[in-house]
């Protein structure tokens, strides 16, 4: 990270669920051009801890800054499957089209430069082939690119992925990988994952997330290390 | 007497208008309904209409009013509190809805002078429907619609993933409530063609009907409300021809396309498989 103030500064944050804590006392501050792995078990508090950064949840204490353009779409987010039903009657183009809501503005129908926009993001992300096709038919990693896309469309300046490489083929993995790079280049990254190794050369920072926050960076020389730090794979979430 | 002698009277172009109308609307909604997953909701608004609908004949009010009165308290109370927490505890609103009704009986009960046939608002009866309550339709399901045209946006962002919308800027729970209330207004204005305890199948029929169709929202909601146009003229032609009630004869034959829907595309499945026609789901 250089000079300039970090885009997003998380000071002295606590929050849970009901009465349960899920997270104490974490500081993070995020910015320049950070590639941030946040690791960690189940229920650790990763997902919870984007959730707060982006503000979708409030906190119990302490605050998060954001310096970011404050227009719409301004972070980036991709989240879980979960998130969703992949049922809904949505054409691929048109679930990507929904990252411009907010730049677009909500009352307004969608213009040209929006489609161009769309467009040229499914060409990136090769999957112009698949505009057409309803979400229920796409495979795990044609899915997540979709909402790689759809995050993409609205011009981030900081991009937040939840689990991206879950259940990905190794084709889009490695493109997951080329096109997170050349992000990289300009807005910071910050990923969930239980796999670090996908990703292992471009992670700049790496995080412990297990209730507090233990930043563990620069990473351990060497990818070994790195997938020796990987917590055991675990089901649900 | 024929077809053309029956729509020459007031009473079946009356019913027909209001039928129509109305299945526009649920044709619409109910996509909204399906997609949202808010049929639980949907059935508790129907009760807590009829209980305004009841008070309002007790107290010797237009019973219309007090439906859509109630319907929309409702739908705004719900609004406020969120319809996750509604799922949360669905036992509780259960027994919610089972008041809302025990009320509406007991408030109609009470009435006093001509006690109105209850099966009228349990079942409904279109050919009930007077010029003044075609002319409410109208404007509610202009209203709707209308909403929705001009809502489309936010209202489609929020309902196929609320946190991703929240992101982009939409005020979530404000057009979760927004929702809510098009649906309670729906729902007042299918009470009168199927009755509280049907309205719930007007509502999903078409929608379930058209997405064994389409796969695209906007092809969904037209083919929905198709199938409720034709479900609710063809329910009011059996009605007429055989004498049967009108409400129940729209659900089930509405209910019948559902199946032929199913049917047809399981036996179309099969026949594309085996000539190896079929696309692969990847």
């Amino acid at each position: 990270m250089t000079g300039a103030l970090p885009l997003v500064e998380v000071r002295d944050l606590s929050f849970g669920y009901g009465s349960q804590p899920v997270l104490e006392d974490v500081d993070l501050t995020i910015g320049g051009r950070d590639f941030l792995a946040l690791l960690g078990p189940n229920g650790g508090g990763k997902t919870t801890l984007l959730k707060l950064v982006l503000g979708l949840l409030r906190p119990w204490r302490g605050e998060v800054e954001r310096r970011l353009s404050g227009r719409h779409g301004a972070m980036g987010y991709v989240p879980q499957f979960t998130n969703f039903e992949r049922d809904f009657p949505l054409r691929v183009e048109s679930l990507v089209l929904m990252g411009r809501l907010g730049i677009s503005g909500l009352l307004r129908p969608y213009r040209r430069a929006d489609r161009l926009r769309v467009a040229e993001v499914l060409d990136r992300l090769r999957l112009s082939a698949l505009a057409r096709l309803p979400i229920g038919e796409l495979s795990g990693g044609q899915l997540q690119r979709v909402l790689i896309a759809r995050a993409l469309v609205g011009d981030p300046e900081i991009l937040l992925l939840d689990e991206p490489t879950a259940s990905v083929d190794p084709e889009s993995r490695e493109l997951l990988g080329a096109v997170l790079s050349e992000l990289n280049a300009h807005i910071p990254v910050v990923i969930v994952t239980h796999d670090v190794g996908a990703l292992s050369h471009q992670v700049t920072r790496v995080a412990f997330v297990n209730r507090r926050l233990r930043e563990i960076s620069p990473p351990p020389a060497g990818t070994a290390a790195m997938h020796t730090c990987r917590p055991p794979r675990e089901t649900g979430e | 007497m024929s077809w053309t002698g029956a729509l020459e009277l007031d009473l079946v172009r009356h019913a027909l208008a209001a039928g129509l109308l109305a299945s526009v609307l649920c044709g619409a909604i109910g996509v909204f309904v399906v997609v949202k997953r808010l049929t639980f909701v949907s059935d508790g608004i129907s009760h807590a209409a009829f209980a305004g609908l009841g008070l309002c004949f007790l107290l010797g009010a237009d019973p219309r009013l007090g439906a859509l009165a109630a319907a929309v308290v409702f739908a705004l109370a719900l609004g406020l509190l969120g319809t996750a927490a509604a799922r949360q505890h669905d036992a509780l609103i259960g027994v919610l809805y089972a008041v809302g009704m025990a009320l509406g009986i007991v408030f109609i009960h009470r009435a006093p002078g001509y006690v109105p046939n209850l099966m009228t608002y349990l079942f409904g009866n279109l050919l009930l429907a007077s010029a003044g309550d075609v002319r409410l339709t109208f404007w509610l399901t202009a209203l709707v619609l209308g909403a929705l045209l001009v809502l489309r946006k936010p209202l489609v962002a929020v309902a196929f993933d609320e946190e991703f919308a929240a992101v982009q800027g939409v005020p979530v729970r404000t057009f979760i409530t927004v929702l809510l209330v098009l649906v309670s207004v729906t729902v007042v204005l299918l009470i009168q063609v199927v009755g509280v305890i049907l309205v719930l199948a007007l509502l999903t029929i078409p929608p379930l009907t058209a997405r064994v169709f389409a796969r695209d929202l906007g092809w969904v909601i037209a083919i929905s409300i198709g199938v409720g146009l034709a479900a609710t003229a063809g329910g009011l032609a059996l009605s007429y021809r055989w004498d049967l009630p009108s409400g129940p004869a729209i659900i089930l034959l509405g209910a019948a396309v559902l199946a032929a829907a199913y049917l047809g595309k399981t036996l179309c499945r099969g026949a594309w498989r085996r000539d190896g026609a079929w696309r692969p789901r990847r």
